[in-house]
């Protein structure tokens, strides 16, 4: 074996590496304090997990996270993208929508959260707490990338009067994708993270963060671990997908 | 078409005059060239006769379509070379066929027919310019710039490039503004040079060649004649 080749397998393999070391640190250390509602053992999550999926239950709370997850993705993407190519094209929106980013990224998170299950129902908090999250977050990135295009090719388009409509579809939209499909895959797990975060002070229905604080309360720590577990598979699936859809939309760029 | 004319012009930016009491003018189906030292201003005076910058004084007879051959190449990254062309061809041309039909045909002058389909990350930098140039010539337009646009080319593809941009100054009787640092590029193909120099640069010298452009040699006694005189401005510095 050569030692590219080696080389080729480490890091192919090196991940999965860290995660078999995790678990054998996490199965010495439920060894170690030997009390089941402290560290239950790996394996025992794992077997909650698998009890889980037989459950109509579980799958109506991913179906209502992952549904709740969607739309306020949505609402945050669109709003910042419409938003950020108009304040982009015209300043003065930027300058009065600059308070409002300012502000909504400084407020503290359990503030928003416990405001909006002060003014709203537990179904539809999660989706307000998400947007006034996410969509700043968006409309900054989504802002810096077109910002940062190349204003050569700007000035190319402008001299050769090309119709505006071609230069946001052929031009503005295809150059800042890149830049975008990066901001909404590490935007999709905090997505996630954010309305579980939310469902379990809501207590929403039909939601794994509900579900999450269940389990709390009846002092099962093995079946708060085993819906963690199904959390972080949820984000890294939604991750997952948004890097093929990258991988397929912006093939003309050298890897 | 009109002749252009720009006087006393002046452009600064943010407080540096790189300009001014400019005066040019461009006859009109005739080749000028702009010769100047690096950093005098000859890509800002292109920018002001494209509307791409704004300055002081009057530019007067800017046409309506201007094709540009810029110093840096503003290939769109996202779209093929073909792409690229049609991306400027669209809203002038509207039928699709007859846009690929002339893509293709000023694909094959510059040579770079099989890269019809590749992405500009794909290309050298000499090739990338040559789609540059495709797209300032496939362009219908008036007034062509070209900013330095035979740079890092070798010899066979200059002689092949050249060749081809005169025959289709002769054919279609465009006007022509040429920035060069070269030269021989200058009196071979120009009918005026104007030398730009100084801090704020402006005009201070200015050639005319009346010669047949198609058959010009460096040999020539005119030609010759005033490679030398502008190679003594230039050695004398500027
Ligand atoms: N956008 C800009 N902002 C500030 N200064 C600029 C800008 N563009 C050009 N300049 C200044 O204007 C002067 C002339 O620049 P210009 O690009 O026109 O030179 P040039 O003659 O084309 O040089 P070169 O042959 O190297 O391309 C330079 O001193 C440069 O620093
Ligand atoms: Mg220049």
């Amino acid at each position: 074996m050569t030692k590219d080749k080696a080389k080729k397998i480490l890091i192919r393999f090196s991940p999965l590496l860290t995660v078999a070391l995790f678990l054998v640190l996490w199965y010495v250390a439920a060894l170690a304090v030997n009390a089941e509602i402290i560290i239950p053992k790996p394996s025992l999550v794992f077997s909650d997990l698998i009890k889980l999926f037989t459950k109509a239950q579980f799958w109506t709370a991913i179906g209502g996270t992952l549904s709740r997850t969607f739309i306020s993705f949505a609402i945050s993407f669109g709003l910042a993208l419409l938003l950020s190519v108009a304040g982009f094209l015209f300043h003065p929106l930027h300058r009065a929508l600059s308070p409002l980013v300012t502000i909504s990224r400084a407020i503290p998170t359990m503030s928003i959260i416990l405001l909006s299950i002060i003014w709203l129902t537990s179904q539809t908090s999660p989706l307000l707490i998400a947007c006034l999250i996410i969509f700043p977050i968006f409309y900054a990135d989504f802002y810096s990338a077109l910002h940062n295009l190349d204003s050569g090719l700007i000035d190319m388009a402008k001299l050769y009067k090309v119709k505006t409509g071609d230069i946001i579809t052929r031009l503005y939209i295809p150059n800042i994708l890149p830049s975008v499909l990066d901001s909404v895959r590490s935007g999709i797990s905090l997505n996630v993270k954010i309305v579980i975060a939310a469902e379990v002070l809501a207590q929403t229905r039909q939601s794994m963060g509900n579900l999450m604080q269940v389990s709390r309360v009846m002092l099962d720590t093995a079946m708060l671990l085993a819906w963690t577990v199904a959390a972080i598979a949820l984000s890294y699936c939604l991750e997952l997908l948004v890097g093929l859809i990258k991988k397929y939309v912006v093939r003309w760029r050298r890897v | 078409m009109k002749d252009i004319v720009l006087k006393n012009v002046k452009k600064s930016y943010q407080g540096n005059t790189v300009i001014e009491n400019f005066d040019m003018m461009l006859e009109a189906g005739k080749i000028t060239c702009l010769l100047g030292v690096s950093g005098v201003g000859k890509s800002t005076v292109l920018n002001i006769i494209g509307g791409l910058t704004t300055a002081e004084g009057s530019v007067a007879g800017i046409p309506e379509s201007i094709s540009y051959v810029f110093q840096e190449t503003n290939l769109a990254p996202n779209l093929t070379v073909s792409g690229n062309l049609d991306f400027v061809l669209r809203a002038k041309i509207k039928s699709k066929e007859e846009r690929g039909k002339m893509i293709a045909e000023v694909l094959e002058a510059v040579g770079l027919i099989e890269y019809a389909d590749s992405y500009p990350c794909q290309l050298s930098i000499g090739m990338a310019q040559r789609i540059s140039m495709a797209r300032a010539f496939a362009y219908p337009s008036e007034l062509i710039l070209m900013d330095e646009p035979f740079r890092g080319l070798d010899i066979a593809n200059k002689s092949k490039l050249i060749d081809y941009f005169l025959a289709l100054w002769q054919k279609k009787g465009k006007t022509v503004l040429l920035v060069t640092h070269n030269i021989d590029e200058a009196v071979l193909l120009s009918d005026r040079i104007f030398m730009l120099s100084g801090k704020p640069a402006k005009i201070t010298a200015q050639f005319n060649l009346s010669s047949d452009k198609t058959c010009r040699k460096l040999s020539d006694q005119d030609i010759s004649e005033v490679f030398a005189k502008i190679y003594d401005t230039f050695a004398v510095g500027i």
